[in-house]
């Protein structure tokens, strides 16, 4: 039951301010920091190209085709959430939010409670999406990336990655690192970059391979790559940056919002700690029916004939990662 | 072999992960791995075992033991009542192991067998 309280019944004042837990915002949909495809009900195809061409030597006879014309096709459906609780406004009949209780037994409805506790409660939600859409990883991949044979090379999963998925708790989506990981069914093409633990006297060694395995295509094209981290390293580089003579390696603005690693920003989100993400944001997607799902919360009384209350948030979800090759996945 | 020391708790990926404890079942892969972050927390079983020659047991507190053990009786220590004593080399002595329905050994020789650890009196009462 969703009301778990601790309720003092009303006399007097009370302190005006509802105490709200703290909150990261979630700046991946706020501020687009990856692609968002939405308007993807079921079945929708993402086709990825990726052609060889071949120099040959000129002939004035019948010529022999060579290179490739590639083409993956990928069908997503994402997947259908929702989160769902009950409470019941009676119980707060004696509590702060009496006061906004309009006239009547039968109004137990309160507008504080609704507007700030439920507002809260929609922003955990919106966190958890947006911890799930990076950190996510289901049961079905964890299982798959444990039977994967562990290797030095690019063509084997590492021991950290396999650290990582044995780690990571189970939940209904695959986020970016599981995707990077394990997609299609078969051991991720992304760049893998062994890591270790990052503090704040290591991390630039640390950014400076993941730096490294960026490969020069990506940081030569129009659209620029992030470097995706966890919020723990902004701390970390401030730190850092401190005892550094130059600060140019570590670059941050004034107002300490925006940071860049040898000209690469740096964008701060649930990843998990030890892990950094180097790619365009084009090739991390974000599908789903609507974005705005996300914002959308129904609150209704169960039944008619009932009192008590439901909130609910119904949306889509799932992680698409495109272009793996050209992704650096740095975990320690 | 390595293993999670008993009572280690590793977050190697901070608390949004989950964490790992010596019943985690992980892979050798994944525990070397672990050993090059948290090298005091990863052990090497066989390495471990090898160097253990200690070891914890429960005696019956007899009249000789109290007589050559003063102390125990400064302590409180009557006939009759269990302690805890650690032998270096368990195997040296002349001991006879208790079945786990028995869970107690009785000292035969008592000269080769010092109390090197007494209980103090909260477990005492415990054992009672």
């Amino acid at each position: 039951m969703a009301i778990s309280a601790t309720i003092v019944d009303i006399r007097g004042k009370a302190y005006e301010p509802i105490i709200e837990e703290l909150l990261f915002e979630n700046k991946t949909v706020a501020n687009k920091l990856v692609a968002f495809e939405d308007d993807v009900k079921s079945e929708t195809i993402f086709t990825e190209n990726d052609n060889i061409a071949t120099m040959q030597a000129y002939t004035s006879g019948a010529p022999s085709s060579s290179g490739t014309l590639g083409l993956v096709d990928t069908a997503v459906t994402p997947i259908k959430l929702m989160f769902y609780q009950e409470f019941d406004p009676n119980t707060l009949r004696s509590s702060r939010f009496k006061r906004d209780m309009k006239k009547g037994a039968w109004n137990t409805a309160s507008s504080e409670f609704e507007r700030v506790v439920l507002g809260a409660y929609g922003k955990a939600v919106s966190y958890d999406a947006e911890l799930k859409f990076w950190s996510g990883e289901t049961q079905a991949t964890k299982t798959a990336i444990a039977a994967l044979t562990p290797g030095t090379g690019q063509t084997a999963v590492g021991a950290a990655e396999q650290t990582w998925a044995a780690a990571q708790t189970v939940s209904l989506v695959d986020g970016v690192v599981a995707r990077m990981i394990y997609n299609g069914g078969a051991l991720g093409t992304r760049i893998k970059v062994l890591g270790t633990t990052i503090t704040s006297s290591n991390i630039a060694v640390e950014y400076g391979k993941a730096y490294a395995a960026i490969p020069a295509v990506v940081l030569a094209g129009g659209e620029k790559p992030y470097i995706y981290a966890p919020y723990s390293h902004k701390q970390l580089i401030n730190i850092f940056n401190v005892s550094a003579t130059y600060r140019d390696l570590f670059s941050v603005s004034d107002d300490k919002e925006t940071y860049f690693y040898n000209g690469i920003e740096i964008k701060f989100v649930p990843v998990p700690e030890n892990c950094i993400i180097a790619a365009k944001p084009s090739h991390l997607i974000w599908c789903t029916d609507l974005v705005s799902d996300l914002n959308y919360m129904e609150i209704n009384k169960i039944a008619n004939n009932r009192d008590d209350m439901f909130v609910k948030h119904v949306f889509s979800q799932f992680t698409h990662v495109v272009n793996q090759a050209y992704n650096v996945l740095y975990l320690g | 072999m390595l293993k999670i020391k008993k009572g280690e708790v590793i977050t190697p990926y901070g608390h949004t992960a989950g964490s790992f404890t010596d019943e985690s079942d992980l892979s050798q892969a994944i525990l070397e791995h672990l050993q090059t972050r948290f090298p005091d927390q990863i052990e090497d079983s066989k390495k471990g075992k090898a160097n253990n020659t200690s070891a914890v047991i429960d005696v019956v507190v007899t009249a000789e033991m109290l007589e050559v053990n003063p102390e125990l009786v400064e302590e409180g220590v009557e006939e009759g009542e269990v302690v805890q004593i650690d032998v270096v080399e368990p195997e040296a002595f002349d001991v006879e192991v208790s079945t786990p329905e028995e869970p107690i050994v009785e000292i035969k020789s008592l000269e080769a067998a010092p109390a090197k650890k007494k209980e103090t009196k909260k477990s005492k009462q415990q054992i009672k």
